[in-house]
């Protein structure tokens, strides 16, 4: 669906993960800076992003990423990123993200 | 004013043969997938693979996300995101405008802002990276303000 990007969260195992459904652009990179802002002041937990049904992302989604990172390292925790499409990938290879976060799963190892 | 921004004089190093597909879209971020969208099946039709047609669409919406966010940098931050205005007319939202120029093997796109402002003024820096390196050749015009960027199989 264009443009549309659903959250499915849990805690477990000492970690918050929110699994990202659909697509992060200009329309709703908000919701997920919202979404992510929330989850590490309130987990103060290190973050997995289960990626596998995220199907686009463009340079506001990657901000909002970069951003939320800072946060968590505030709290001295890390955002992982797992299972990451291949074309989404690329874009972190791009710009270099990928250095920047933890990149698990398929090809990522 | 959109009718002017694409001259014949802007577009010399173009084929005369290509195909034209003109866009004009408010500057309000729910409309960037509709370019998005569009830009996918231009470039199908051109023959891109799926990987170059992801490159082509990422590419187009980085820089219409910079058209939009840069008109409403400049104090006009209630439209960006206008949920319940669809279709509202409203006046005061400025438009841009984006020309597909599908040739063999080759598809073009044209972009002009709704101001005179050069169209890489304060662009993001990972929006910039990925433009960059997805398409073959990107550059503006001498006055800065139209955009091009170019793509072959």
């Amino acid at each position: 669906m264009a443009g549309d990007l659903q959250f499915k969260e849990q805690f477990a195992e000492g970690t918050a993960i929110v699994q990202l459904i659909g697509e992060v652009d200009i329309m709703t990179s908000q919701s997920l800076k919202e979404k992510l802002y929330s989850l590490v002041d309130t987990y103060k937990s290190d973050l997995k992003l289960e990626c596998e049904r995220l199907d686009y992302i463009d340079s506001t989604g990657l901000g909002v990423l970069v951003s939320a990172l800072k946060k968590a390292k505030q709290y001295g925790k890390n955002i992982y990123l797992v299972n990451l499409k291949d074309n989404i990938r690329k874009l972190f290879v791009i710009t270099g993200l990928d250095k920047v976060f933890i990149i698990e799963g398929k090809n990522n190892d | 004013m959109t009718e002017q921004v694409f001259s014949a004089g802007k577009t010399e190093n173009v084929c005369s043969n290509a195909d034209s597909i003109d866009i004009s879209l408010p500057c309000k971020a729910e409309y960037v997938s509709v370019v998005r969208l569009a830009a996918s099946r231009i470039a199908s039709r051109v023959g891109f693979d799926v990987e170059q047609m992801e490159d082509i669409t990422v590419a187009v919406s980085e820089v219409c996300n910079h058209l939009v966010m840069m008109k409403h940098a400049e104090g006009d931050a209630e439209h960006l995101y206008s949920s319940g205005e669809v279709g509202s007319g409203d006046a005061s939202v400025n438009y841009y405008k984006v020309r597909f120029l599908v040739e063999k093997g080759r598809l073009t796109v044209m972009f002009s802002g709704p101001d005179e402002h050069g169209l890489f003024k304060g662009m993001d820096e990972f929006a910039l990276a990925l433009i960059h390196a997805l398409m073959d050749s990107v550059s503006t015009s001498d006055d800065g303000s139209m955009l091009y960027m170019t793509k072959s199989l």
